[in-house]
Formats: C-alpha cells, structure tokens, sequence
C-alpha cells in the first residue's frame, strides 16, 4: 500500500504544506521536542537552527516518520501523518553523513525508491536520469559511492530524495562534513533545485550563517521549544531574545537605562555614557532598563589621534545627536581579511567592533579610538 | 486482523525458513527404497568387522544397514532407555547373556527362520527370540618381543597373571563397557567361585595399568608394544597378528569363558520384513561363511572359520551372567573404578 | 572468529527511548512481532529449556524421587567424583598455561615481525582448527606411547598416558583458540605506546615487561578462560588418552551411555556449567576492555621495529616447540593414514581409505554441518539484527542466550537434547534434525555475534534512508542490511560448518542409526585401536573442512568486493 508518488507539480492544497502542531517529545525524563507548533508554506525553504541539543533533529525525525511524538499533530498538507509510517510519508531526506547505501551504484541508490514502488523500469531510468542531471552528476550512474567525492556523494543523497518527487524534503545537516568552498557552493545549488522544482524545504543545522543564507524563514530553537521564527533579516537584527541574538552572530549586548523617550528617540544611559538612539523592538518607557543589542559590524570606529576630517569625532562626539559616540582604547585587533576586529575598552565595558574593508592600516593596540553605536538600536528588555 | 496475520505469516515464514535446512540435512530416500529396505542396527561388533559385514548383507542380501556401534555396555544401557520405543530394528552382534535378559524383559520379536534349522539348537531361543551366529573368547595377548626385552615369562594361567612381576604391564578393557571384560570378570567368578574369583580380580587390579573403554583396545595396545600382556579377545589378536604385529593370544589352562554373538529383532522394529531377511540370511551357509571371514569360529557345522581348532573353553554360564549382571558390575565399579 | 565475547560498546546515539515507548514501536510492526516470537520460540525451546532441563535433573526433577538434593551428596561422597574434579581442574589449567604461553609468543612473532614465515607460523598455529580435536590423542600415543616412535627412538621407558597425554592433546586441540585471542589482543594496538615507552629510554625487554604485556594482560586473561572451558568440557581426549582416570566430562558421558544415570550425569554437567557461566559474566562485565587499553589508539601505522635478539630468541624458541608439536602430529595422522601398519609396516598404501561406513559417515556429516552452518547463520544473521536495531523486548537476555548456547560444553547439551526431546510432543531423538538442531543451538552465537559487531559499523540512517526513500521494513532489511551482513553471515556460516564437521560432545550422546558423523566414527575407531582407519578418515575429514572453508572464503571474498568495494 504505498501510495503513488506524489509530484510537486499537481496544484497545492491552500493549506501550509507543513503543519507542526504541538509537537511534544520525550525520552525518559529528557524532553526533546516541548509542545512545538509551526508550520511551513508550500515553496518555502525554512530551517530550523539551534545548538546541539537543542531538539531540531528530533523534530526532523518526527516529521520523516523516526520518531512518534507523545503529543501533537504532524499535517501534510492538511493530512494527519502523525502516525504514518516513514515509509508511507510522502517526505524524502537527506541525510547528514548522506546514508548512501555502499553495496549498490549511483544509479542503483537514486532508482531505490522507486523500485521499491515497484515503477516500471522504463520509467525509473527516465526519471533517475532527470535527478541525477539535476544534481549535475550524469555519466556516474555505475559508480559505488566510495568512488565519489564528498560533493558527489552528497549531490548522490539528494538525488535519491528529489526523484522521489517529495512533498517536503527534509535536510538534516547535509553540508555539514563539506569543507568550506563546497559548502557555499552547495547551498546555492539547493537553492537553485528549490525555485526550479518550487520544492518545499525543511533544513535543520546549527550553522547560522547557513542557515541564514539558505532560508526564507528561519526558526531558532532552544530546549525543544521554538524561540524566534522569521526570516534571516528579522532574526539577525531583530532578535527575540540575549540567547537568539547571541546565537545568530557576533553580539555586544549593552545593559542601558532608559531616560527620556521623545517620539521613538530614546535617551540612554550605558555604563560608559549616554547614546541617543531610536529603539526597535517595542514601546519602551522611561526608567526601563534594557539591553542595547549592537552587532559589531553596526559599530563604526575612528582613530581619535588622526587628524580629524571635516566633521571630526571629536566634534560628533560632543555634538548630541541621533549617533552616540564614546571614547575607548583599542584592545585587540585580529584580521580576517574581510575586517578588522578591534576589542575597544571603554570606561567600563568593551565592545566588539568589526571594521569592513580593512585597507587602511590597521590601528595598534594601545591606540585611543572613537566608537560610535549605530543611530538605530535594537533593544531587549534587561530581565 | 491484517497486522496479526502478517504477525503470523512473517513468524511461519521464519520457522518454515529455518526449519527447510534442518530437515533438508536428512537422507533423501533412494529411488529404489523399496528393494532397498533400510534396516536400522545396533551392534557391538568391531567397527572393521561391520565395515565387511555392511558391504557384504548389501551385496548378497540387498539390505542396507544403517550402523551404530557401541560397547556391549553402552548397547545395553540406551537399549533399557529407550525401552519400549527402541531406536533400531534389529541388534546384530551383543552378549548371549543380554539376549536372555531381553528375552525376560519380553523386547524381542520372535522369528524361527528356516534356515536356523540347521544349526544346533544350542545356538538359539527356542522360540526364535534370539539366534547366535558367531561365538568368541577371551584370550590373554602378549607381546612376544616386549616380553623377551623385559625377560618376562609367558603366562600361563589366569593365576600367573597376579605375579608381582608383571606389574605396570597388563591392560584391560573396562567391565562397566565393555562385553569383553565383562565375559572376563565373570568367567573368573565362574571358574574360582566368587569369594576366590573377587580375590583374584583384586590381586589382578594390582598388576593393571589401564582399563579401556573397548574390548579390543588392549590387543592394539600390547600390539604396539605399549605394555606386555591384555586381556582381550580371540579375533582382536589374530587380526593384529596377521598384520605382521609380534602379538600371541594364550588361552589360560584354567579355560576361558566363550560368549555367543546374538542377532535380535526388536517388538516393534519398524522395518519387520528387512529383519528377518537378515536373521535368515545370517542363518545360510553364505551368511555363516561372511561371520566365518572374521570370527573365529561360527555356529553352523561345516561352515569355514578363522580357528580350526577347539579352544579351551568353559562351559560358561549366560544365564548366570545375565542374572548377576548388575550386581557384578556394580561391586566391580566400587571395588576397582579409580 | 573475532572476540566475541566483548560487549558490544555500543556508541551513545541520541536519548535512549523508554522501554514503553519501545514496547509499542515493536508491537506497530507486525512482521517483526512474528519473526521476533518464531525465533524466540526457537531459542528458548532448543537453547535454554534442554540446558534447564540438565540443571533440574540434578535437583531431581521429574524423577520418581522428586526434588532432592541427594545426587549432589552422593557426587561429594565419592572420592571417584571428587578425583574427576581435580583431575579436569589439573589438567585443564595446566594445558590453559601452556597454550597461553605459547599462544603469547606466537601472536607476539606474528604481530610484530614482518616476512613470509609469520604467515606460515599463523596458518600452523590454526590448524588444529581442521582436526576433530581427539586426534591429537591419537597422534601423542603413536609418538609418545610407551613404545612409541619417541620411546624406541631414544630407547627409554616413557610413557604418556594420564595427565601428561590429556594436557598435551588438549594444549595442541585448543591451541588456535588461545592463539587468535592473543593475535586479537596484540595486533597493533599497543604500538604506540611501545613507541613512547622506547622514546623514553625503555629496552626491548622492558617495553615488554611495562608496556606490551600489561597492555595485552586483560585480553589474554579472557582468553585463558575461554580456553580453560574449552579443555574442561572435553571428553575425548581424556577418554583416549588419560589411563583410565576419571575427567568430569568423561565421566557424564560415561554416566548416560554406560549406566543411563542420567542424574549424576546432570549432577556433573553442573560443574561443567558454572565454571562455563563464570566465565561468561567475567568476560562479558568484569573484563570489559579497561579504559587504558584504548588509549593507545588504533590504526597509528607506526614503523615496524624488529624485536631484539634478546626478545626475539626466547620467541622463537617457543614458536619452533609449538610449530614442531603441531606439524608433528598432523605429520603421525597423515603419515598413519596412507601406511600399512605405523611402526611396523611403513609400506605405502591406500586400503584404510576403503570405508564404506566411513565414506557414509562422512556425507552424513557433510549434509549435516551445510544443513547447521545455514540453519545457524540465516536466523543469527536476523537475531543480530533484531537485537542491535529494534525494539525487541529483553532483548538482552536474547543475546545472552544465544552466547550461552556457544558457552556450555557440548555434553551438557547432549544430555540436555536427551532429557528435553525424548518424549513427544517434542520426540525428535534418533533423526538427523536433532542433530543440526543441537548444532544450531551451539553455534548461533558466533553469526549473531558476528552481525552485531557489523552492524555497530553500519550507521542507523541506511535503513533510515530506505525507509524514507519508501520501502516496508522487510524490504529494508532484505535489500539493504542484509546484502551488507554479508560477511558477518559467512563467518557464521563458516565456523558453524566446521564446528559442526569436526564436533563430537553434544552428538555422540544423538546418533542413531543412519545419522552416524565421520567425527564420531572416527573416535569409535580410534577407541578400538583401528588407527589405520581413524588416521585415514581424519585425513578425508580435515581435507573437506579445508577445502570447504577455502571455497566459503573465495565466495565471500568476491561477494566482499561486490558488496562493499573494499
């Protein structure tokens, strides 16, 4: 009873494809998954990110079929599937270590799925030969996968799932064991398979930056329970909370006080000083105490020994204006090429400060340097 | 419903599997199984001896046996244990003093075969329970040049066996196993009476340097040249002797005990037809003359055997032996078993 | 045969489910519930209720007398007993101490030296692999015995039957045993360490004494064990070769086929099984790999260092004594075999090969072991899966039994196949069943061994993929796990087939008319002194078991590259 394979090109359901309805999963005492509910549209690449442990790889399990939940609902497009055998669910995954079976060729591993739904074999060779042109690996057909490169066998993995025609593919960390060149080059190959099939994707990793890149939505998990959902932009600068801003990128977090709000200008009182900013986040009240979220690269910075160009720090710095900026010594510089990024002591904190474009020469430790926090902020409650 | 039945389908598939190779080990039937009845055989002939009388039944008879061997003991013992559903049809080779126990116990079938008729009456139940179709002896074997290098003298009676000289250098089977022994120890109680016959076992044990499990055993020993002297039987020497070992067989001048060899055919055999076709066949001359090939004398007057002359034998007691028999081993088991 | 007996370290995947939650996993597939419950049947009827039924025989049950404690008083009040305890203990610590020595310095010339002659040195150190293990009786009282070619070569009064013959048979029959533990332990693990030991300014003789032995210590104690069960539970060669003297094992044997005192026999088996049962809980829970053993790391393909003359020569010399043994008593058996008369008559010649019961015997125990060695692989290749992968509940205590079936001496389970299948419903004595059955239940152990270790090497998420990729469960397991258990069900096929061809204990107590075995026939031979005949179908016996595994090897070689490209 295995039900005809499902293809993508047959209209949707108005439906999202996905549907996660609090999913709750336990082993033992340990709660894995806790009563997570999110849903993915039809087309949408979403990711789920987090820290190892986290439970996104249980919540993959459940939604391939691995894992029963102990509470909750997985729809498919508006099908319960909750209990439908993985071997049943119209899901394809790619697995991280890929799980590309040694005993049989390229051809053999990708027509697996469908010789076991017993598809005419004119079909299955007309079809194998789409995915494996897809993937970009025809002429490998009768190589095992021990003759492959990483690439290819990982390319061999989601061949095997997309000629299946899935509903959802699922990804499981499945650029994790590429090194770093092929890493980005496989991210905007699957990137290209899912506008040009219109796939619906659910891709779990704990690299932010890939996930980032990859997604149109993302969700952050942190316990088994989802933190933030939204899309790359949303989640970097507009993070819900210290744990997601801290686990999406470089963060300094700056403990303020808030001291005159004027229309969506705030007053604020850091450690080191005070900035003039216009806070994100919610409407926030005088006397609240907050966390000031500035990611490094927002940071600009200035040698305060140069001579100063015609409107010189030293005049912003005194000048009260939308831009706040504070006076600070230069702890630290390491190069990566891309930027500079300086370790800045100021009076009482120090901040992490990312200069692009480093041509200039890079400024010595010891050096007394200007920062100034970008005129919009992003802040957090401080409890 | 469906998962239980698939739950049942996959458990026979498995059992049906596994089940296919364990029974695909046993024998596929001959073609022409019917001519060729399987006649299954317990026995305590010597395996050279069965390996001669297998081919030969065959060849002459058509019946094909299937063998297991064991000491006369060992025969005995699964025979009581398998009681009533004996796991051969007939017994080829075993004591005349177990025949009789068998017989008071009511395990044979009868069958008077014609051609039984001539031979003396002596050699078999009157009722055909049982038929003797060989008989054999106990000799003493000694190793002519081992006894020459160690300056022993050749004995001469079963007295001369306790001599303290020969100490360390006779071997002999076990009575617990073996027909051979038991034929020994007991006609010993039968000449010198049991007071005096347990006496001389115990000055006898003094002297021995091993018991074996097999009657024949102790011939190849003194073959070999492992130890001098062994109580054994008539055929285990001449055969050894004939091989070129320096092996003699002495008959003691007190006499020595003589056992008839018994054929049966268990109540119950399954192959009832195949097994009085072989008591017949060991009846005829041409059945008489294959037992002649390897034992030393036959039953059937005129028939050629392997000893032309008549040995000194006591007029042993079977139905004594198979009466005490228990009670023998038993006391022999606590007196002597190390 | 790897180490069997270690415990599966299994790595730690994700949160182990509760068993709840297994227990209804397990019940959603039904193909597994009935494949689980056929073999569960299978392995507590044939495995545990005849090893049960040994036990409560000692206790009386199921006699007329009922439960009583007496068939113990009386193995106690006879010294004969008690002589057989101390003669088995003797004789098997002293053949375990050679073999351990000799297994040690093998393995180590194996391990660590490089050339031609180290594959020879291990190809003779298996061999008694091939052998019934009682022929080696046979060889030592043709070379040994009292005027045997040692004794008239050198003209002295020697004599080598008694604890001096037992030892030696049992220190050559289980050699390869001890051996392979040895080699398990030593290849390369160590090296390493050795290294840094020599680095540091240790000799050769030291690295040894501080490094190489402590290291292997644990393992070659494990398989001191193994080996001193093994002598325990043999029976042949104490009845061969001891003079008479009362063995433990020798002894239940004698009980049940000479005077059918099945209780006593039981009563003995007792003292077989625990000692066997010990040594199991040793090897399995007390003698897990200790943590400094893994240290070391593996795979550091370090440069070879000779071993200096002062290691080497003692080495040497000890391999040479076994070489020398070894060669020299398949030497006597072949030599016997093509002989008139060893000894006496060395004329060439071929008439012990005419054996028309012999030649019988021996396709009996061909079908017979192909019948187990299938019978054994196919179910423990699905038993190791079922116990490494599914949820199959107790699963555990399933795993223990199949071992303990490998464990326990063959007499125990002859007896026990005696005392379980004797009656109806289940009255299976005196057909070939019972035999491969009894085989089966010996060997299992070794292919679901062998398929567990293999398949802690196959990651989870390739029946995970099949699965996803749609196939059924049983699908998954025929297509994709089972092709890569390919060499795990060969090697159980393999040993289970040459154990079978070569084994005596558990089916000399089974034969019946028309199930004779060669091994078996050959021991009656032996016994009886015709050991023309004996050598002759030993020789047939060891060239089949030989050829055999030679042609499962080529198979599984070629059926290896298909499957895993290696």
């Amino acid at each position: 009873m295995i039900p005809s394979a499902p293809d993508s090109r047959t209209p949707r359901s108005p439906g999202p494809a996905l549907e996660l309805r609090g999913i709750t999963k336990r082993f033992g005492p340990t709660v894995a998954v806790d009563g997570l509910t999110a849903s993915v549209a039809a087309g949408e690449l979403a990711s789920f990110i987090g820290p190892s442990g986290c439970g996104k790889t249980t919540l993959l399990r459940v939604i391939a079929g691995f894992a029963t939940p102990d509470e909750g609902t997985v729809l498919l497009e508006d099908r319960d599937i909750t209990r439908v055998p993985p071997n049943l669910r119209p899901t394809a995954m790619v697995f991280q270590n890929y799980a590309l079976f040694p005993h049989m060729t390229v051809f053999e591993n990708v027509a697996y799925g469908l010789s076991v739904r017993r598809r005419p074999a004119s079909e299955i060779r007309a079809r194998v030969a789409d995915a494996l042109r897809l993937v970009r690996l025809e002429g490998l057909e009768g190589r095992r996968p021990h003759q492959l490169s990483g690439g290819q066998q990982q390319r061999v993995a989601l061949a095997r799932a997309l000629v299946l025609r899935p509903r959802v593919l699922l990804l499981d960390e499945p650029l994790s064991n590429l090194d770093a060149n092929l890493r980005i080059a496989m991210r905007s190959e699957i990137r290209r398979l899912k506008d040009e099939l219109d796939l619906t994707m659910v891709f779990v990793t704990h690299d932010q930056q890939e996930a980032m890149s990859i997604s149109d939505r993302m969700a952050v998990m942190h316990d088994g329970r989802l933190v933030q959902v939204g899309t790359p932009q949303e989640i970097y600068l507009r993070p819900a909370d210290p744990f997601v801003a801290r686990f999406v990128g470089q963060v300094n977090m700056l403990p303020a006080e808030v001291i005159t709000v004027d229309d969506g200008t705030l007053r604020l009182r850091l450690p080191d000083g005070e900035a003039h900013v216009h806070g994100t986040g919610r409407a926030w009240q005088t006397g609240q105490r907050v966390l000031a979220v500035v990611r490094p690269e927002a940071v600009r910075i200035r040698d305060a020994d140069a001579p100063a160009p015609a409107d010189g720090p030293a005049a912003g710095a005194r000048r009260a204006g939308p831009a706040s900026a504070l006076e600070g010594i230069v702890e630290d510089a390491e190069y990566f090429g891309t930027i500079v990024r300086y370790v800045v002591r100021l009076s009482a904190s120090q901040l992490l400060v990312d200069l692009p474009d480093p041509r200039a020469a890079v400024l010595p430790r010891g050096r007394r340097v200007w920062v100034e926090l970008p005129e919009v902020l992003h802040l957090l409650p401080a409890d | 419903m469906r998962a239980i039945g698939r739950t049942i389908t996959a458990g026979l598939a498995t059992l049906t599997l596994v089940a296919g190779f364990v029974i695909g080990a046993a024998p596929t039937a001959p073609v022409d199984a019917q001519a060729r009845a399987v006649l299954r055989v317990y026995t305590h002939n010597d395996e050279r001896e069965n390996e001669f009388f297998v081919k030969t039944v065959e060849e002459l008879t058509g019946i094909r046996m299937e063998i297991v061997r064991m000491s006369s003991g060992e025969l005995w013992a699964r025979v009581q244990a398998e009681k009533p559903r004996f796991g051969a049809d007939v017994v080829f080779g075993m004591l005349h003093s177990t025949a009789l126990l068998a017989v008071k116990e009511d395990f044979l079938e009868r069958y008077k075969a014609p051609s039984w008729e001539a031979i003396p009456a002596e050699f078999r139940d009157p009722e055909g329970r049982w038929h003797g179709w060989s008989y054999w002896f106990n000799v003493i074997a000694v190793n002519t040049d081992l006894m020459r290098r160690k300056n022993l003298p050749m004995p001469k009676t079963w007295q001369d066996l306790v001599k303290p000289q020969y100490r360390g250098e006779i071997v002999m089977p076990n009575p617990g196993t073996s027909g051979t022994a038991y034929l020994a120890v007991s006609s010993v109680l039968q000449i010198m009476g049991e007071t005096r016959g347990w006496q001389y076992l115990a000055a006898l044990h003094r002297n021995v340097a091993q018991y074996t499990s097999s009657g024949s055993a102790p011939a190849e020993m003194v073959a070999r040249g492992e130890y001098a002297m062994a109580v054994t039987w008539d055929q285990a020497v001449f055969v050894r002797k004939d091989r070129g070992f320096p092996i003699e067989a002495i008959i003691p001048e007190e006499g020595v005990g003589f056992d008839l060899d018994v054929v049966w055919i268990f109540k119950g055999a399954r192959n009832l037809d195949a097994a009085k076709r072989l008591v017949h066949f060991l009846g005829t001359p041409a059945g008489q003359a294959m037992a002649g090939k390897m034992r030393s004398k036959v039953t059937r007057p005129g028939v050629q055997s392997l000893v032309p002359f008549q040995p000194n034998l006591i007029k042993y007691d079977a139905v004594w032996a198979g009466d005490n028999r228990d009670r023998i081993m038993r006391t022999w088991r606590e007196r002597f078993a190390q | 045969m790897a180490d069997l007996f270690q415990a599966a370290a299994r790595p730690p995947t994700a949160p182990a489910p509760t068993w709840r939650q297994e227990l209804r996993a397990f019940l959603t597939e039904p193909p597994l519930v009935g494949v689980t419950a056929a073999l569960v049947v299978g392995v507590v009827v044939f495995i545990f209720l005849p090893i049960a039924a040994v036990l409560a025989r000692s206790l009386g049950w199921g006699t007329p007398d009922g439960l009583t404690l007496r068939h113990f008083q009386e193995f106690f009040s006879q010294s004969y007993y008690l002589r057989a305890l101390r003669n088995s203990l003797v004789t098997s610590s002293a053949a375990t101490a050679i073999i351990m020595v000799g297994g040690l310095a093998c393995a180590l010339l194996v391990t660590r030296m490089r050339g031609a002659w180290t594959g020879l040195l291990r190809l003779v150190a298996l061999l008694p692999l091939l052998a019934p293990p009682f022929i080696f009786s046979l060889a030592l009282i043709i070379l040994g015995g009292r005027r045997g070619l040692i004794a008239r070569t050198l003209d002295i009064e020697f004599s080598i039957y008694g604890w001096t013959g037992v030892i030696l048979a049992q220190a050559i029959a289980f050699f390869p045993v001890g051996y392979m533990m040895c080699e398990n332990v030593l290849s390369a693990r160590g090296r390493p360490l050795e290294d840094a030991a020599a680095d540091l300014g240790a000799g050769a003789w030291t690295v040894m004494r501080t490094i190489t032995l402590p290291l292997a210590m644990p393992g070659v104690l494990k398989g001191a064990l193994l080996v001193f069960v093994m002598c325990l539970a043999d029976f042949a060669n104490p009845m061969m070769i001891g003079r008479g003297l009362p063995f433990l094992a020798t002894e239940s044997y004698l009980l049940v086929v000479g005077q059918q005192k099945l209780e006593l026999a039981a009563v003995l088996s007792v003292f077989l099984i625990v000692p066997a049962l010990l040594v199991f809980v040793v090897h399995r829970y007390l003698l897990q790999e200790r943590a400094y053993t893994t240290i070391g790391g593996i795979g550091v393909a370090s440069e070879e260092r000779p071993l200096p003359a002062a290691v080497l020569i003692p080495l040497v010399l000890l391999a040479l004594a076994v070489v020398l043994v070894i060669v020299s008593t398949f030497g006597v058996v072949v030599a016997t075999a093509f002989t008139r008369v060893f000894g006496l008559d060395y004329t060439f010649t071929l008439e012990h090969f005419e054996s028309p019961v012999g030649w019988r015997a021996l396709a009996t125990s061909l079908r017979v072991s192909l019948a187990a060695g299938f019978a054994a692989a196919i179910p423990g290749i699905v038993l190791a899966y079922l116990v490494a992968r599914k949820p199959v509940p107790a699963r555990g205590a399933l795993e223990f039994l199949t071992l303990f079936g490998l464990m326990v001496p063959g007499t125990v389970v002859g007896i026990g196949y005696i005392l379980a299948f004797n009656h109806p419903p289940l009255l299976l004595t005196g057909t070939t069943a019972i035999l491969v059955i009894s085989l089966v239940a010996r060997y299992v152990g070794v292919a679901v061994q062998a398929g567990i270790s293999r398949l802690q090497q196959i990651d989870r998420s390739l029946e995970e993929a099949s699965l996803d990729a749609g196939a059924t469960p049983v699908t998954t397991f025929v297509r994709v796990v089972a092709p890569l258990l390919g060499s795990a069900f060969l090697v159980g096929l393999l040993y289970a087939f040459m154990s079978s061809m070569i084994t005596i204990s558990s089916l000399i107590f089974l034969i019946a008319p028309g199930t004779r075995l060669a091994a078996v026939y050959v021991l009656s031979l032996a016994e009886q002194g015709e050991y023309g005949l004996a050598a002759a179908l030993s020789v047939i016996l060891i060239a089949i078991v030989l050829a055999c595994t030679l042609i499962i090897r080529l198979v599984a070689r070629r059926f290896g590259d298909q499957a895993l490209g290696m």
